[in-house]
């Protein structure tokens, strides 16, 4: 018995809601970085999920490069979120906002 | 020859090289560029001559396109220059070359002589002046006399405000430019009206506009015209009519756009005597002439210019006989003269106008450089209070002037005698005729003043001969004036003869006793361009305008206004012919204080300007900065307010960001569900 | 002694996250009421091929039980672009100089500028 695809999508667009969910109200930098990590593990899943519908093995490589991508994307942001720290005392996504009108 | 009208352009051209050259070279020359003038209105008198020489003989008149400037697509009219050469445009390029040359030969007796400076700037400004008048003349349609009219008036502004660093020239010659220009404004309308209603401006032939009109009002060919307003055709013609009377009577110098020319004669004297005189004053009378066939169909019209033309000549005569300066009194005197050769168009004499055109170019050019010639003698001074005794210490210029005076005052054989009583005659025999109309008591009306006008003349220009010239002298320099040399009475005396013969061409008191053939200037302006002679106007006066002639014996007001000017003479004979004449005027009191100050038409025509037009100009100035400056001001503010507030999306919070792109997202996405049928 | 987890502060700022709830309704929707027949008929891998296998070959290009494309430059680039990114971080991370730092350009201070400059900001 398959699991239906939609229902694979369905995950996928639930993990990645929540992930976008994270980003749109957390106020801490590192709890955003985590919750974009979400979102990218989101369409991971996508693609390991479609990997076995079309019996080809391009997706399940393409989310491995996916996930070392996103460590490296973790590696510079967390970098960033230390400059940030540095420059304006706190993580606080919401306290750095000179870059306004 | 008929090849003479090949070189008809060259008439006008030549006086243009001699601008250019005058201009360019002057300074190197010996004279500053007097002989190159001299030369080049010599060439255009001959050349006037030959022509009107050619004309005489069984020459057609000469019409002839020149140069098409703006090319009409299909329909529309084209715009030319053009000319035409007719019995009266012929005489007319014949006096202004003459006088044209004459004035160039007095200015070296007058500028060069006396040392004055900027002398290339005089000679170019006559040599265009000379070109423009003598375009004009030759001028095919109304749009090109209206652009070399124009011409000419900038070069009055030019010539008047010759010495400029005084304060008196810049002064005139502004108001002379800005008063003919007031009236120009009504003539550019009238020129645009013409264009519209017929398509065409031309002046002769059967495609001009004088022929359409008159087909309009008399025949039955009204189909091609248009008229405006919803007037017929004969009231729009008068309307049309009357708004290029507007840039006549600015030129002319007819109440109540007269008030330019006693201060023009704060320029030199040839100039006065060239184009405030002869030449360019006499463009508006010449312009109604050219058209008078338009002219003729309009009762109303004519009325007008007659009652305008007699009341000027008494108005402006009546001003004259205070004046104290000598060109003042001649500057009177022209206003005057001009008012009569109106008066003579607006009363159906065509032949009488141009006549008059004709004697005053001469005595009165002849008067002005008379006048110079005194002033030379003077050292520029013009009161004559301080002269008296000239007539024996300057010969010929006392007898020249004395011909150009017994030519102005009109008594006989002398030349204004026929002409001014050729105008009174025609007035009187219109405003008699029987089945008048309505114009008839204003003709009679504009007789009337004319009349009393002959008194004044008579009067006023005797009191200026006997104040200068006879007498004991009044002050030193009367005792001993400069002497003048041959370039000043070498054209003293060529006009001189001209006053005393010039009238005999067309002697009209005599023509019940001669017979018709001595008429030489009827004669002459019966040939030319079917439609443009003197019978074809007569008949459009009778038909259109209801005009016609009462039998009446020319000897009786003949008799009539040579009693008068004698009257007028024996008046100045008797107050001012003795030894030491008192200030007679000085004793009328306020009227005296009424006409030196001409009426206070200045200082009416000053307010005009800044109690009236000022006000207005301030308000429109007003509606501008505040109406329309605020509403294109208001449309930016409501622009920059709209974007001071739609910029505060930019808030650098991360997470706004997001949820902004986010939302988009969605709305983009469900857009395109709902097109492409996902859902 | 541990403190407590922060509690998720039900309030006003949580509002944004209505727009994460829409999105996921409308991908539900799109989501469920696909038609993925066509999908489920052939899927799946060979029973007795080794799928780990087959992506570590196909990572270095060699050939494996299931066959598939090579991924042999992308393995190379991610390699590249995962040690850019690690001395991207520790580039971030080095505390900037307080004094001496100089300007790869200094807006033409003039010509002694020249001889100092050399190689800007590389330190």
């Amino acid at each position: 018995m398959a699991v239906l695809p939609e229902y694979y999508l369905l995950l996928s667009a639930a993990v990645f809601c929540i992930g976008l969910f994270g980003v749109l109200t957390r106020r801490n930098a590192l709890f955003f970085l985590m919750s974009v990590e979400l979102m990218l593990n989101a369409g991971n899943i996508n693609l390991v999920a479609f990997s076995l519908y079309y019996s080809n093995l391009t997706g399940q490589v393409f989310a491995l490069f996916g996930m070392a991508l996103a460590a490296a994307e973790v590696a510079v942001g967390i970098g960033i979120i230390l400059v940030l720290y540095r420059n304006f005392g706190d993580i606080d996504v919401t306290e750095a906002v000179t870059m306004r009108w | 020859m008929a090849g003479i009208f090949d070189y008809a352009p060259a008439i006008a051209l030549l006086p243009l090289v001699s601008f250019l050259i005058a201009l360019f070279l002057g300074p190197r020359m010996p004279k500053k560029g007097a002989l190159a003038g001299i030369v080049a209105t010599g060439g255009s008198l001959v050349l006037s001559v030959l022509t009107l020489v050619t004309l005489a003989g069984p020459a057609e008149p000469h019409h002839q396109e020149l140069y098409t400037f703006v090319t009409g697509a299909g329909d529309a009219l084209s715009l030319t220059f053009g000319i035409l050469i007719d019995p009266l445009s012929a005489l007319m390029l014949v006096i202004v070359s003459l006088i044209a040359f004459l004035v160039h030969i007095f200015s070296l007796g007058y500028m060069n002589d006396e040392g004055e400076i900027g002398l290339p700037r005089y000679y170019a400004g006559l040599g265009l002046f000379t070109f423009s008048m003598l375009s004009f003349v030759f001028a095919d349609n109304l749009l090109m006399a209206f652009m070399f009219f124009e011409l000419v008036g900038l070069c009055s502004f030019l010539l008047i405000g010759f010495w400029f660093r005084e304060d008196g020239p810049p002064s005139g010659a502004k108001k002379a430019f800005l008063v003919t220009r007031f009236g120009d404004y009504f003539f550019l309308i009238g020129v645009v009206a013409v264009l519209a209603t017929f398509g065409t401006s031309a002046f002769a032939g059967d495609d001009s506009f004088v022929h359409m009109a008159e087909a309009a009002v008399l025949g039955d060919g009204g189909s091609e015209i248009r008229t405006f307003f919803g007037l017929g055709p004969q009231a729009w013609f008068t309307v049309v009519g009357l708004l290029v009377l507007g840039g006549v009577m600015g030129k002319s110098a007819q109440f109540p756009l007269h008030t330019w020319l006693p201060d023009a004669m704060e320029g030199p004297t040839p100039v006065s005597a060239l184009i405030h005189a002869a030449t360019m004053v006499a463009a508006g009378v010449y312009l109604v002439a050219r058209m008078y066939g338009f002219y003729a169909l309009s009762p109303t019209a004519l009325a007008v210019i007659a009652l305008i033309g007699g009341f000027t000549a008494l108005f402006a005569a009546t001003m004259g006989v205070v004046k104290q300066e000598l060109k003042q009194v001649l500057a009177y005197s022209t206003i005057s003269q001009y008012g009569y050769m109106m008066l003579a168009l607006g009363g159906g004499g065509y032949v009488a106008a141009v006549f008059h055109l004709t004697t005053h170019a001469v005595f009165k050019a002849l008067l002005f450089l008379g006048a110079g010639s005194v002033i030379i003698a003077m050292h520029h001074n013009e009161n004559m209070w301080d002269m008296g005794g000239l007539k024996d210490r300057m010969r010929v210029t006392y007898l020249t002037f004395l011909s150009g005076s017994l030519a102005l005052a009109g008594i006989v054989p002398f030349a204004g005698f026929w002409s001014k009583d050729e105008v009174l005659y025609e007035t009187l025999v219109h405003g008699l005729g029987e089945a008048g109309g309505t114009s008839q008591p204003l003709l009679l009306l504009g007789f009337a003043m004319g009349l009393l006008a002959v008194f004044f003349t008579g009067f006023y220009t005797f009191r200026m001969v006997f104040l200068t010239f006879h007498g004991d002298p009044r002050s030193d320099t009367a005792r001993d004036p400069e002497p003048v040399r041959w370039n000043v009475k070498f054209p003293l005396a060529v006009l001189g003869v001209g006053a005393a013969i010039v009238g005999f061409v067309n002697m009209g008191l005599l023509k019940n006793v001669l017979g018709d053939s001595i008429l030489y200037l009827h004669t002459w302006l019966d040939g030319g361009v079917e439609g443009l002679n003197a019978h074809h106007y007569a008949d459009v006066l009778h038909e259109a305008a209801g005009y016609s002639a009462a039998s009446l014996s020319p000897f009786a007001s003949g008799a009539v206004s040579l009693g008068l000017a004698i009257l007028g003479v024996l008046v100045a004979w008797r107050l001012y012919g003795g030894a030491d004449p008192d200030p007679h005027m000085q004793r009328l009191g306020s009227v005296r204080t009424l006409l030196m100050n001409n009426y206070y038409q200045d200082e009416f025509q000053v307010w005009l300007a800044q109690g009236v037009t000022v006000p207005i100009a301030n308000a429109a100035n007003t509606v501008d900065q505040v109406v329309v400056d605020g509403v294109v001001n208001g449309v930016s503010s409501a622009s920059l307010f709209a974007a001071q507030r739609v910029r505060r999306i930019q808030s650098a919070v991360v997470t706004n960001n997001a949820a902004l792109l986010t939302v988009a997202f969605v709305i983009l996405l469900a857009f395109f569900a709902l097109i492409g049928g996902w859902i | 002694m541990t403190s407590r987890p922060e509690r998720v502060p039900f309030d006003r700022r949580l509002l944004p996250g209505i727009a994460a709830i829409a999105l996921f309704a409308l991908m539900a929707a799109v989501f469920l009421s696909a038609d993925t027949a066509t999908l489920v008929e052939s899927w799946g891998f060979p029973q007795d091929a080794s799928v780990v296998a087959s992506i570590g070959a196909a990572l270095i290009g060699i050939e494996s039980a299931i066959p598939t494309e090579s991924f042999v430059v992308a393995l190379l680039i991610i390699a590249i672009a995962l040690d850019a990114a690690l001395d991207g971080a520790l580039m971030l991370a080095k505390r900037d100089e307080e004094s001496g730092g100089e300007p790869v350009a200094d807006g033409g201070r003039g010509p002694h500028s020249d001889a100092e400059t050399g190689t800007g900001g590389d330190r």
